[in-house]
């Protein structure tokens, strides 16, 4: 089950901590809102009560957030991939009527289907029928773009591997203090990484 | 394996190395483990120095100590540093845009980031449990 990151109630730490949250790591669109809804959505599930469960916690839902913008990251490489897998089977896969249109015009029709098959999902399943009668089906496509794309998600995938270990060795300190904490803190986190973000942004 | 001959020349021309003689070289060099100012502890740095008072405060309150240890220190000085290398973390993120284009030059980055991290994260955690 997700957990809901739409929050009537932020949780904030105590004023002597208060400068090491004021700080968020945030990205590009990422908003501090947002952030904040992700970090009491896992915060909700054992309130902090001394400095160190505050800053395990910080740790943890730090570690939570990047591991989703890796994820989103790897996903949005993967699409640009496929993308531009559509795009080169359509510039060298062409009927026979085709034959009858110039290779530049086939060329530059290529990369315009090619952006609709990945706006558009009508466009996306006409052109996808078309390349699977072709012998490219969308299982082909989605594997050759891993393999176009694979020093980047291997590298990405290293991160989340080490992010994961990061997470789940802060949960062990965290299991130190008190197992029954480790134990709602972990299904918390895992809920929100798996949950939507655009809950909190909408 | 060099042999013990190679190991004594080596030696032999390391003695007759002076570093470097301009006054370009003597300022370059001077700034070697400054790149990132990742490299030195966080506690020696002045800027630092109250925060990290703060947070070692409150992490010994929490283990019910009245008094400021060099662990709760350690462990607020290593926190502070993790903070500061998921900020950069984010800033490589901002500033060099991950597109397919540049993507490989991120991830360079961020995997020599990598290692700074892990020795900040082990340095808190064994500090937070020797408290």
């Amino acid at each position: 089950m997700n957990r809901s990151l739409i929050t009537t109630k932020h949780i904030r730490p105590p004023k002597e901590l208060q400068a090491l949250f004021d700080d968020r790591p945030l990205i590009g669109r990422e908003r501090p809102e947002e952030y904040d809804a992700f970090f009491s959505a896992i915060a909700r599930a054992e309130i902090p009560s001394d400095a160190i469960d505050w800053i395990l916690l910080k740790d943890l839902a730090d570690l939570a957030w990047e591991i989703r913008r890796e994820r989103r990251i790897k996903m949005e490489i993967i699409k640009i991939n496929q993308t531009e897998v559509i795009c080169d089977l359509l510039k060298s896969t062409f009927d026979k009527a085709d034959r009858l249109r110039s290779a530049v015009n086939r060329i530059f029709n290529a990369r315009t289907e090619a952006h609709l098959w990945a706006s558009d999902a009508e466009t996306r399943k006409s052109i996808d029928l078309k390349l699977t009668e072709k012998g490219h089906d969308p299982e082909s496509v989605l594997a050759r773009a891993y393999v176009r794309g694979a020093r980047e998600i291997d590298a990405i995938d290293k991160r989340i591997a080490l992010y994961e270990l990061r997470r789940n060795a802060t949960l062990k300190q965290i299991g130190l203090r008190s197992e029954r904490k480790a134990q709602k803190l972990a299904k918390a986190a895992s809920d929100v990484i798996e949950g939507e973000f655009t809950q909190a942004a909408e | 394996m060099p042999s013990d001959r190679q190991i004594a020349a080596n030696r032999n021309n390391a003695k007759k190395s002076t570093g470097p003689r301009s006054e370009a070289g003597r300022e370059a060099s001077r700034r070697n483990a400054r790149r990132h100012g990742l490299a030195i502890a966080i506690r020696t740095d002045p800027a630092f120095h109250d925060d990290i008072e703060t947070l070692a405060k409150a992490l010994s309150l929490s283990r019910g100590m009245q008094n400021v240890d060099k662990r709760a220190r350690e462990a607020a000085g290593a926190e502070l540093d993790l903070l500061r290398i998921r900020k950069i973390r984010a800033f490589l993120f901002e500033t060099l845009s991950p597109t397919l284009s540049n993507l490989a030059e991120v991830n360079d980055k961020l995997a020599k980031l990598e290692r700074y991290e892990c020795r900040a994260f082990s340095r808190r955690n064994r500090a937070l449990r020797e408290m």
